[in-house]
């Protein structure tokens, strides 16, 4: 009698358990929003034809547009206390002038673990932003995300004209759209993968040119470490280090300088070739273990972090940059600069410096990559009143001025720029010198709010091309994003000495590498193998470049190899191919 | 039923009192027991299970059938396994010991101490292995420096050197914190069996022998049976911040395993699958482990 009595609990618990969250809720209703068609908006105040639109560009609607939007992990109470007081003037801004209001909403857990939560609740805002493919796949496989299929083509015209062609690559196999590209365009930096060295230390060799390929580096590096043996504070130095315990960082350089793409070889007849299976490949492993037996590389690299990386090249420690470019510009005279103050020399600095290997055009190199769709997504969802509406705001957000006003926050005197009388866009004097960049920029575009809400919007080089036309920009400045700019002189050049010699040498040009953009659906058999190669090549690529002799480097590169073809390495270049081609195809070529 | 009734009648003060407690475990504990349940399905957030393809025991198969699980469930199996001995035998050495100690307030003071590293994080106790153990560390500085190596070793890229390293920093960590069970039970040792030792000529060794230890065996017998339960919980935290691509081959333990190939992946099921094989497992030797203590040493939890 016990026995069935707690049996009887037991299974009544499991089973009620089991499904009371299991329901799919109450969303029949909104569920139709998903559908939405464009030309039945006339209940909701839609920036439409009838009005004219502001100075800026943009509808003001007779009622306050309002838009809830979930954008990732953050913290939201310090997001509302807004200490630099900019999250207040551009809300009024935005209140006052576009008369729209945006309640954004960050959560101080992974964004994946809340989304699924959200899903699961059938409890999330009307626009959820900086989604992964994946994240944003599961609202569209639910229902949950808004078609935005029709109405792109009447509230988009911003975001189908500066998108071209790669909006294709948002759409789904029957040509449909439901997500939006948060963070996309082409990448405006100057450099990407880095082979670089203290420039004072290279003065010294007297060398007349500039190293050009990776064995020139090696040799430079020799001779750099050889005429300073140890730091300021006695510690023995080293050319490289790494700072993500697996030493991923010399393999993507090296590659880079092969011209190889997310780790293949694209061959002369369009196949592609993993990096393990090509003579290139055992080329970097044996380059990277030389430079690891010959003491060019730190012992401890694989217990390195990033913080460590920067401590280290700061120290003097570390003397080359064999990363990306940026650590060395963080760890080097960034830091310098402050610490030392007038004591600093501008030569005192890390060069980020562009090589190509042996036989390889620079031009063929992948050191500086672009993924024009970038990595995120947005999507509205079905939870949306007035979906017309905000696609309408996104598509302001994607006008010029409405990117530049989002990336750098409302003209006004107190904000770094301003319309000038001829309505060009001026920038504040006071930011073109780059030295005081932190504090005459960053901190003051903070105080106006500036990049506060990007909800679809862009991280282009914002420059006149055949998508854009940003005439208006001030001429001063050049490399402009909605996140950084740098100041140049009438010839284009750097007008900031220490940034012309950091940059110099970097002759490596953008590839655009979105065609190569593949997706993985967690469920599928090839993201398992993708994961388990990539888990043996970690391991496998540690031990090779750590091998105490060449040969011993060249039998583990060959059993890497062989263990990793047996797992299905072919499948996955296939699977990379496949995509590659797929895209070609959407993108027209 | 009515024998339970009037059990429950007779201590309904208790019950009360602990109603709180077991409505919270109930809920927290019992009812996502229910989540169990997506193990055996393709289960996506958001969708309802009535929609979800049941696939049986398809995730656990899956488990097997990646590449390296003989290696992690060995590494699982001895990381456990140190901590289970050595790790185990630790704190009840230090807990006599630290009861041996004459001056209370010297005693008071060793035993603060040694708890403290336990609320120490992992990020924290990462960051001193690698400044002692680095090759510009303390002990490459005293090795080289009283010339038993030329070359300092990177200690912390040596498989051979790993589950070592890592059960002294487990035991560093946890064993102040551990051996408080162990004091707290020494304590209730009835201080006449001490006079009665000393009366038959016992010293303190003999007394820690013959007295301490068998009055606080229930106690070591509880914890090591519910350890044994923990057999495959070996860790997460300090692998993934101690170990490296170099030395995946010895750290990777099933709950890293899981991280990578579960949540990382976005692969709830598979992850709910191998949590529940784990709690089987677990719950199975618990069982196992304690109907062996009550055969050989008479003494079991339930």
């Amino acid at each position: 009698m016990k026995k069935r009595a707690i049996s009887v609990i037991v299974v009544l618990v499991l089973v009620i358990s089991a499904f009371s969250g299991c329901g799919k809720g109450n969303n029949t209703e909104e569920g139709n929003a998903s559908t939405a068609d464009p030309t039945s908006a006339a209940s909701t105040e839609t920036p439409g034809e009838t009005k004219e639109a502001n100075e800026f560009g943009w509808v003001v609607p007779d009622e306050t547009l309002t838009i809830t939007v979930y954008a990732g992990e953050g913290d939201q109470e310090e997001f509302l206390a807004d200490v630099d007081g900019g999250k207040a003037v551009y809300d009024k801004w935005l209140l006052d002038t576009m008369n729209v209001v945006i309640d954004w909403q960050l959560y101080s857990v992974s964004m994946e673990e809340k989304v699924n939560l959200m899903l699961a609740s059938n409890d999330y805002p009307e626009v959820v932003t900086w989604l992964t493919d994946d994240l944003a796949n599961k609202f569209i496989a639910q229902g949950k995300a808004t078609d935005l299929t029709q109405l792109i083509n009447t509230y988009g015209d911003n975001i189908t004209r500066r998108m071209g062609g790669y909006l294709n690559f948002l759409r789904e196999d029957d040509g449909s759209l439901y997500k939006l590209a948060q963070y996309w365009g082409e990448n405006p930096n100057v450099a990407g993968q880095d082979f670089g060295a203290r420039y004072d230390y290279w003065l010294e060799l007297g060398e007349s040119d500039i190293y050009k390929t990776p064995e020139e580096y090696y040799d430079t590096m020799v001779k750099i470490l050889a005429n300073h043996p140890t730091n300021d504070d006695g510690l023995q130095t080293y050319a490289f280090t790494s700072q993500d315990k697996t030493g991923q960082n010399f393999l993507t350089a090296m590659l880079g300088a092969y011209g190889f793409v997310n780790g293949f070889k694209v061959n002369d007849d369009g196949t592609f070739s993993h990096w393990l299976n090509t003579e290139e490949g055992l080329e970097i492993a044996k380059f990277v273990n030389k430079c690891y037996r010959n003491n060019l590389i730190e012992p401890d690299f694989l217990a390195n972090g990033y913080e460590e990386y920067i401590a280290k090249q700061s120290s003097g420690q570390i003397l080359g940059n064999f990363a990306t470019w940026w650590y060395a510009w963080v760890s080097g005279h960034q830091t310098w600069a402050v610490n030392e103050g007038d004591a600093y020399n501008i030569n005192k600095r890390f060069m980020n410096v562009s090589v190509a290997a042996e036989g390889v055009d620079m031009s063929d190199t992948s050191l500086l990559t672009s993924n024009f769709i970038g990595s995120y997504r947005c999507v509205i969802t079905d939870k949306c009143k007035q979906p017309e509406a905000v696609l309408s705001w996104i598509n302001w957000e994607n006008s010029e001025l409405g990117n530049f006003i989002t990336g750098w926050g409302a003209p006004s005197e107190s904000n770094v720029w301003d319309f000038a009388e001829d309505g060009t866009w001026k920038v504040d004097d006071a930011i073109l010198d780059v030295d005081t960049k932190e504090t005459s920029y960053h901190q003051v575009k903070a105080q106006n709010g500036a990049g506060i809400y990007m909800i679809a919007t862009n991280c282009n080089w914002l420059k006149t091309d055949e998508y854009s036309n940003f005439d208006k920009l001030d001429s001063r400045i050049d490399r402009v994003s909605v996140y950084d700019y740098w100041p140049v002189n009438a010839d284009g050049s750097f007008s900031n000495e220490g940034v012309n010699i950091c940059w110099g040498y970097y002759s490596a040009l953008p590839k655009d590498i979105t065609l190569y953009a593949t997706t993985f659906n967690a469920e599928d058999d090839i993201t398992i193998t993708k994961q388990t190669i990539a888990d043996q090549i970690e391991s496998d690529w540690a031990m090779m470049i750590t091998a105490s002799t060449e040969d011993e480097c060249v039998a583990l590169f060959n059993q890497s190899a062989e263990y990793c073809n047996a797992m299905g390495l072919q499948d996955l270049t296939d699977y990379y191919q496949q995509s590659y081609e797929k895209n070609k195809a959407i993108f027209g070529e | 039923m009515k024998k339970l009734f009037r059990s429950f009648v007779r201590q309904k003060e208790l019950w009360i009192i602990s109603l709180i407690a077991l409505t919270w475990v109930f809920i927290f504990c019992y009812i996502p027991m229910a989540g169990n349940i997506i193990s055996f399905f393709e289960y996506y957030p958001g969708d309802s299970i009535f929609e979800c393809k049941f696939v049986g025991l398809k995730y656990f198969r899956d488990l097997f059938a990646l590449p390296g699980i003989l290696k992690v469930l060995r590494n699982t199996l001895v990381i456990s396994s140190l901590g289970l001995t050595i790790g185990f035998v630790t704190p009840i050495i230090f807990a006599l010991l630290l009861n041996e100690l004459q001056n209370r307030f010297f005693k008071r003071f060793i035993q603060t101490i040694s708890y403290m590293p336990y609320f120490v994080s992992w990020v924290v106790v990462a960051s001193i292995m690698f400044t002692v153990l680095g090759t510009d560390g303390i002990i490459n500085g005293a090795l080289t420096g009283i010339g038993v190596i030329d070359k300092s070793i990177v200690f912390l890229n040596e498989k051979s050197m790993f589950w070592g390293i890592l059960t002294v920093a487990n035991i560093w960590k946890g064993m102040g914190w551990s051996a408080i069970i162990y004091i707290s039970a020494i304590t209730g040792v009835d201080h006449e069996l001490y006079d009665a030792g000393s009366v038959d000529g016992l010293g303190r060794f003999g007394k820690a022998w013959h007295i301490t230890l068998p009055g606080i065996a229930p106690t070591v017998v509880l914890l090591f049976i519910l350890g044994i339960g923990g057999i495959l919980n070996a860790g997460f935290e300090q692998q993934l911040l101690l170990g490296n691509a170099l030395t995946k081959d010895v750290y990777e333990v099933i709950d890293t395993f899981v991280y990578r190939y579960g949540i990382q992946l976005g692969r709830y099921s598979f992850s709910t699958a191998v949590g529940l094989m784990k709690s089987v497992f677990g719950f199975a030797l618990v069982i196992l482990a304690n109907k062996i203590s009550g055969k050989v040493a008479d003494m079991r939890i339930f």
